[in-house]
């Protein structure tokens, strides 16, 4: 295995562990940005779910990136997942000579060097982002590109998942107030 | 002088805007109350790296992660010098930094009981989607923390 790839498939296969093992999306999402970073010597990380009504990514969990940073607006181009940078992994090896960057001045502030932005897609359609922030220039090889869309593949299961338990929940703590009413 | 207990849980994100706000509009000026800024962080993980060389490179950069969490905390403090100029004093603004082992709103219920919390202040996340993958942490609170504190809810 090559000394050079940031990712590999011992390290996939720990973080893919962690994502299929965790009880909620909170720690499921923690412990993934912590372990990207950790492993891969990245700068930061964010999770992003895609909010269907109103076209935009929301952040569930970031880490490695200032609050003055993650609070100005959105990192590429738009947060609008219409746009193409969205629906498809999008490499930025070198953010001084990019023009996908709407605030690339606080990219350089943040120190920001190269972007990759993974989607998250389930059956087809696009739900939400990952996205890796790196301090220098990164050209990515074809093997940390496989393995971190997988990952991603992974991941949109993983939020499906979530989805799914938190709507039960919600019917299941219905049902118990209303049912001894009835009863 | 009875002091009112206030917690304000902040998630250290824009969204704390809407506490702020409130706090200072009614508070402000009022030596009665005693201000508990809150902020529950995610700990960074603890490796064991024995005989586990993708453990121990992990664990490297994670220290790096701990080094983040000043950051946080430091914006916490931000947070109280800024009440400090609306109209409180010293005396009246405290900063509690707590990881999280549970989960937050659990975090935020126990600390509250713990302090003899009167009211807590707690800004609705604006998100739409999110509440369809995690339970309210706003809900939680209130739908727990049990009779005798109030809970405000700024949508």
């Amino acid at each position: 295995m090559s000394s050079h790839n940031k990712i590999d498939l011992d390290i996939y296969q720990f973080i893919l562990e962690t994502v299929t093992s965790s009880n909620s999306l909170d720690a499921m999402s923690n412990q993934l940005i912590q372990m990207l970073i950790g492993s891969m010597k990245v700068k930061g990380a964010t999770l992003f779910v895609l909010n269907a009504i109103e076209g935009e990514l929301e952040i569930v969990t970031t880490q490695g990136l200032s609050s003055d940073y993650v609070n100005k607006g959105p990192i590429l181009v738009d947060k609008s997942i219409e746009i193409p940078s969205n629906r498809e992994t999008v490499i930025i090896p070198d953010t001084h000579v990019s023009d996908q960057l709407q605030y690339p001045d606080k990219a350089k502030q943040e120190g920001i060097r190269s972007i990759v932005s993974l989607p998250i897609n389930v059956k087809g359609k696009t739900i939400g982002a990952l996205r890796l922030y790196h301090s220098e220039v990164w050209t990515i090889t074809p093997l940390e590109k496989s393995l971190l869309e997988s990952l991603a593949l992974n991941l949109g299961m993983a939020l499906k998942y979530f989805r799914l338990v938190t709507t039960v929940k919600a019917i299941k703590e219905t049902l118990a107030d209303v049912h001894p009413v009835w009863l | 002088m009875i002091n009112k207990n206030i917690l304000i849980p902040l998630s250290l994100t824009l969204n704390d805007e809407k506490s702020l706000k409130f706090i200072i509009d009614r508070f402000a000026m009022d030596t009665a109350v005693v201000l508990t800024l809150l902020h529950a962080y995610t700990p960074v993980l603890e490796i064991d790296v024995r005989n586990n060389p993708i453990m121990e490179k992990m664990n490297q950069n994670l220290s790096y992660q701990r080094g983040l969490l000043n950051d946080k905390e430091e914006s916490l403090h931000r947070t109280k010098a800024r009440l400090l100029t609306m109209g409180f004093n010293k005396a009246q603004v405290h900063c509690v930094f707590i990881p999280i082992k549970i989960d937050v709103a659990q975090e935020i219920v126990k600390f509250a009981k713990a302090a003899g919390t009167d009211l807590i202040v707690l800004s609705q996340t604006p998100s739409r989607v999110m509440r369809f993958f995690t339970p309210s942490v706003s809900k939680k609170v209130a739908g727990s923390i049990g009779k005798g504190v109030e809970v405000f809810i700024l949508t």
